[in-house]
């Protein structure tokens, strides 16, 4: 035998050797008191002052809990460190009773003191904190600062005035203005409550401003020192790669069944898969739609669904070309093969919508919402009517990355857009961008003719919608209507549920004979388990608490 | 060769000098600002405009470059746009795991390339040699994001041999003295530990190692095929010499010199592929986090980031070049 | 860059007389690698030329209809390499896919070969401080790695099919500078320079009439091989999402990253631009190879 052959021949068996040895070790089972879920992303705090986006809320969820909660599996608003709650006559003053007893992570008591401490840290973040980018919720639910940084709302704009200690276990918030969402916000882990100790010691708001302008935190508290009162503990966390959380066994409520839960970093929706299919995962989130079958099929796994509390819709910018004409946003929304995109993409998770509001939500109009199907023919006529000659043509923005349970492969609901309004007298130009890459900025400063969108609901309430959507003139959308901005305020501003579903229910249907926008979408996000997982309840807001989640 | 090292080490000082103020003004032109990354999605022109302000990023570009170049020399990057920490804490993290893969995919090449092109060559002509020719080119022909995703479809999601992502199983509980998790498992005596990073490590390995593999063989080949014609080769043959002496003592130490020195080209060829191959696999490393930060628009991140693999790169040839100068006398005279 | 990378280690400078192009024709020939690397290359070339006529359907047709929880049907009779995620037909994109590359290829090779030729002919006829600027300047851009330079110079152009050949280009222009003006180099000091010099022929015409001429046959060799590299490295920047923006776009690379969402339903979606890459980049670098060897038959099979 030559030695090439004996060196290639003694290869080969040391190769298969290894995989055997590998393939001997696989399989593996671990503890059934942890629990290693997949998430999309890395949360970029784990201090929900100073995060907005749902990786972070999810982890800041299991650890901290704020004046009130969601009931699992919906947006109802529950009692969580508070226990009940009173508002005054005109609607400013706010008293929360605290429950009793409830300590944090550190030791150290919730009391009306903490409330007040951490609604008055939010209000008297330094500048650098300020701002949407790092301080999202506040600024939109509450809206003002006291010491505000250039061109961040001062008091004046401020929906929240004060807070104050009536004793040890009654905390009064005061507002400016009466709100009728402002109790449901507050569910947010945005506002949950943090043991002040621990804020102080690590330095929650402490940082500096490094060279090249970004804030640096210096303090630890949002990094490695997180202390609630949630039903898990943190312990570790490192970027990219896992979070690590252990039950608290003193736990004021229901204590967790696992012991240990694991975070997983994927963001590769295949690869999160693939983990959850090798058994790397108990649990992974947001399975992509042709992915759902296998993972429905497996003989070990199994799939659970989120209400679809979202909407996914074609955006048309009033300040770009033709799109100030009615006639014309009226053959866009005609030109949508809508039914066919939902159709083939969503794997069955997805309804095509007729409005802007989810039907989840109050205000969902039932009947009298303008009919928009699929029509070409109608849609060139609609053109000629407005007196352009066809093909019309129109920039189409949308984003490479970033899937969501509304828009699971964002460039193929475009391309079948593209085509489908190409077929109905347009001439569309792509343009793609990534999503933090200048996609999102360009569409928000008005620069897309045509753009990808959608909306998942933060808490249950139709003004987190409309308000937030069509509620003031803004770049996004491109128009002013007075009439349209009046009437989502009278509805907001009314405290009988009953008046205000109706007017909100007018106010949808307001919205779709305005036509800002083409809703396209409800859809169900996927979550796929093993199949002995118990307990999970999939949140319309995607933020799931897992104190009920077992194994076996 | 004192002389020889200096003068290689101040040859790399203008070399960094251009490569900063190359990333300076690259960063500076591309699309977006800082302010706008770093306000996020939501904000206004006017913010930007005092964000600018307020940071110096309105001064003379002169002033602003200055500013860069001493606090980089201070070792400070920056701090990323995405993650908020400092770029050099997010280096300190994700570069053991970069230099993991990079040697596992290194060690891959050498323990397969050599041999295969030492064969090839003793077998000049033959049926093995021809073959192992092909492969080779078949090895430089795959994309090192393609392979990975067949190598991932058979033994990941078919067979289900291997783990499909990440640097090892998230229920080990082990310590990371170094970063490097394989070694981290040895130290730590966690032989579980260890053996579970290597089994990470072994498809992104073959991916990444594919190219450097087939170049390997193919230099080994040729400079085998080189010294056995050299006088001192005959001469041995001729004195009687046992062939396999004469490989060992003769042509092998010798066509080895060429194979160092083009280890520190694959070194490039390791850290551009490590971006393609960390996407595919998931791995936390200094690749996938320079890709993210291009999606991003992190831009400290990425001035940051290549500036020091571009370092890590020219030390490494410096320091290869340094052990050929070492290794072969005629080097340093020249 | 790979292969091209390494090529310059050892510069060929061997001088090759015109007349000796018929010869090296002649020793192609009767290399098998090099016939079957022609032959990958020329089948490609007459699918990329030929897309309209040979390809069962319009690469951009969608077919929504096709589609089955959410995803797309495997290779049948109508359809042989299957549907993609928009039920377009994946053999018709795979063949268009073949245009782009070889434009790609064409134009990338082209850019950094020109940029780099001049710079290294600037360097390598003039000497001295011109010279020590252009190499100082070379240098520089090859202490990033190369991959890692083009995604450089991508992110700065914004993503596009054309930025990405062009980044792909420059990122090679070092090597090729460093190549030519080695070979010039080497080409200066021989005889017949010497002689062109002692008989008073001017610096500029010997560096066009006699250097440069002389000093092309490595170049040719490393722009086939550099031919593979940058087909395979555009194909990185488009799997990253740095290529043709519009999705509809049939360039493998961007191809192979449509299909990662789709890969665990639909592995075909990667597996056949992925081939359709490794073969046309086998059939250059044997090219390559069978060149390199024809004009200089001792190196067989070297890098």
């Amino acid at each position: 035998m030559s030695r090439a052959l004996r060196f290639t021949l003694a290869l080969s068996a040391v190769a298969l050797f290894a995989t055997a040895a590998a393939f001997a070790a696989t399989s593996r089972t671990h503890a059934s008191d942890t629990f290693v879920f997949g998430t999309e992303g890395d949360p970029v705090l784990v201090d929900g002052a100073l995060v907005s986006d749902g990786p972070s809320l999810r982890a800041v969820n299991q650890m901290f809990e704020g004046l009130v909660g969601l009931k699992a599996g919906t947006t109802k608003v529950v009692p969580s460190l508070a226990t009940s709650w009173k508002t005054s006559k005109n609607g400013l003053a706010w008293t929360f009773k605290l429950r009793q007893g409830v300590k944090f992570h550190d030791g150290t008591k919730m009391d009306a003191r903490s409330v007040c401490f951490n609604f008055g840290r939010n209000y008297k973040l330094p500048g650098y904190l300020q701002g949407e980018s790092t301080n999202y919720y506040w600024v939109t639910v509450f809206g003002g600062y006291a010491k505000p940084a250039t061109g961040n709302p001062g008091p004046d704009k401020s929906l929240y005035r004060g807070c104050k200690v009536v004793n040890a276990s009654t905390a009064r918030i005061i507002l400016t203005r009466p709100s009728s969402s402002f109790l449901a916000a507050l569910a947010l882990p945005s506002f949950a409550i943090a043991s002040p100790t621990a804020l102080v010691k690590y330095k929650a708001d402490a940082g500096s401003v490094g060279s090249d302008g970004s804030f640096r935190p210096t303090g630890t508290f949002g990094t490695s020192n997180p202390v609630g009162t949630g039903p898990f503990k943190f312990v570790s966390w490192r970027i990219g790669d896992k979070l690590v959380m252990v039950r608290n066994d003193n736990y004021w409520g229901t204590k967790a069944k696992l012991k240990k839960l694991i975070f997983r970093q994927i963001t590769d929706s295949t690869a999160r898969l693939q983990a959850l299919q090798s058994g790397e995962l108990d649990g992974a989130n947001l399975l992509a739609p042709q992915d759902v079958p296998s993972v429905a099929n497996s003989s070990s796994l199994k799939v659970l669904s989120r209400p679809a509390f979202n909407i996914g819709y074609v955006g048309m910018n009033q300040k770009q070309g033709p799109l100030s004409n009615i006639k014309v946003r009226q053959a866009v929304a005609y030109g949508l093969d809508k039914k066919a995109v939902i159709g083939a993409f969503y794997g069955g998770r997805g309804q095509v919508a007729n409005q802007f509001l989810p039907p989840l939500v109050e205000g969902y109009a039932k009947k009298g919402v303008p009919d928009y199907s699929y029509n070409p023919a109608k849609a060139k006529a609609l053109l000629q009517e407005a007196g352009l000659s066809l093909p019309v043509t129109l920039e189409f923005w949308y984003p490479t990355d970033r899937p969501r349970g509304y828009m699971p492969d964002p460039p193929r609901n475009f391309q079948a857009f593209a085509a489908s309004l190409e077929k109905s007298g347009f001439k569309i130009v792509p343009k793609p961008g990534p999503w933090r890459g200048g996609y999102l900025s360009g569409v928000q400063s008005g620069k897309a003719a045509l753009y990808l969108l959608g909306w998942t609901g933060d808490f249950g309430d139709p003004a987190n919608f409309l308000n937030v959507h069509f509620g003031a003139a803004g770049d996004l959308f491109g128009f002013n209507n007075p009439a349209l901005f009046k009437a989502l305020q009278v509805a907001d501003a009314e405290p009988n549920l009953d008046k205000r579903t109706k007017l909100y229910e007018a106010a949808s249907i307001q919205v779709m004979k305005f036509l800002p926008m083409v809703p396209y979408a409800n859809a169900s996000p996927a979550l796929g388990f093993k199949k002995n997982v118990k307990g999970y309840v999939p949140s319309p807001v995607e933020v799931e608490l897992f104190t009920p989640v077992s194994i076996g | 060769m004192a002389r020889f090292v200096v003068r290689r080490l101040l040859l790399l000082v203008p070399i960094l000098l251009g490569l900063s103020i190359l990333l300076f003004v690259w960063v500076r032109a591309l699309p977006g600002s800082t302010a706008q990354a770093l306000l996020g999605e939501r904000t206004t022109p006017g913010a930007v405009d005092r964000f600018n302000r307020q940071y110096g990023l309105d001064r003379p570009i002169t002033t602003q470059y200055w500013a860069y170049l001493k606090t980089t020399v201070r070792g400070d990057l920056g701090t990323s746009v995405a993650s908020r920490r400092p770029v050099t804490t997010e280096i300190r993290e994700r570069f053991p795991a970069t230099v993991e893969l990079a040697v596992a995919a290194m060690i891959f090449a050498l323990v397969i390339g050599l041999p295969l092109g030492f064969f090839a060559a003793k077998r000049y002509g033959e049926f093995f040699d021809h073959s192992s020719l092909f492969l080779s080119l078949i090895g430089v022909s795959i994309p090192v994001f393609f392979l990975p995703i067949i190598l991932k479809y058979i033994f990941s999601v078919r067979l289900g041999w291997l783990p499909s992502i990440g640097r090892q199983d998230v229920l080990i509980d082990a310590e990371h003295p170094t970063g490097f998790y394989v070694l981290d498992g040895i130290i730590t005596g966690n032989w579980n530990a260890a053996w579970d990073a290597s089994k990470h490590l072994l498809l992104p390995a073959i991916a990444l190692g594919s190219i450097p593999l087939a170049i390997i063989a193919r230099v080994t080949r040729a400079s085998t095929l080189d010294v056995q014609n050299e006088d001192y080769v005959r001469t041995a043959k001729a004195k009687g010499l046992a062939p396999s002496a004469i490989d060992r003592r003769h042509v092998l130490r010798n066509a080895l010199l060429p194979v160092t020195t083009i280890i520190g080209l694959q070194v490039g060829i390791l850290l551009g592929g490590a971006v393609l191959t960390e996407t595919v696999f998931a791995i936390p490393g200094m690749g996938s986090w320079l890709k993210e930060a291009i999606f991003n628009q992190d831009y400290p991140a990425l001035q940051g980031g290549i500036l020091f693999l571009a370092f890590v790169f020219v030390l490494v040839n410096l320091l290869v070049d340094i052990s050929y100068g070492l290794i072969n006398p005629q080097i340093r005279v020249s | 860059m790979s292969l091209a990378e390494v090529h310059e280690v050892e510069v060929l400078d061997e001088r090759l007389p015109s007349g000796l192009w018929r010869e090296v024709w002649r020793r192609l020939r009767r290399n098998p690698g090099a016939i079957i690397g022609a032959t990958f290359v020329a089948g490609f070339v007459i699918v990329a030329i030929f897309a309209p006529l040979l390809a069962p359907y319009s690469p951009n047709e969608q077919n929504l209809s096709l589609l089955v929880n959410g995803c797309c049907p495997g290779p049948s009779w109508s359809h042989p390499m299957g549907v993609d995620e928009l039920g377009r037909d994946e053999l018709s994109r795979v063949m268009y896919g073949a245009r782009y590359s070889l434009v790609i290829g064409v134009v990338a090779v082209t850019v950094g070969l020109s940029l780099g030729m001049l710079i290294g002919a600037i360097a390598g006829g003039f000497a001295g401080l011109t010279d020590s600027v252009a190499m100082r300047g070379m240098d520089i851009m090859l202490a990033i790695p190369g991959f890692l330079l083009a995604l450089g110079i991508v992110s700065l152009m914004g993503p596009g099919l054309f930025p990405v050949m062009i980044a792909v280009g420059i990122a090679n222009v070092p090597i090729f500078a460093r190549l030519f003006r080695g070979t010039i180099l080497g080409q200066r000091d021989s005889d017949y320079a010497l002689a062109a010099r002692s008989v008073g022929v001017r610096r500029r015409k010997i560096l066009t009439g006699h250097i440069i001429p002389n000093s092309i046959s490595p170049v040719i060799v490393a722009g086939t091989l550099a031919m593979a590299t940058a087909i395979i490295d555009v194909a990185g920047l488009g799997f990253l999402g740095l290529g043709p923006q519009d999705p509809a776009t049939p360039e493998w690379g961007t191809m192979l990253t449509n299909a990662n969402l789709y890969v665990s339903t639909a592995p075909f979606l990667a597996l056949f631009p992925g081939l359709a890459i490794v073969i046309i980049v086998l059939g250059f670098n044997l090219i390559g190879d069978g060149l390199r060897e024809a004009l200089d038959p001792k190196l067989r099979g070297r890098v």
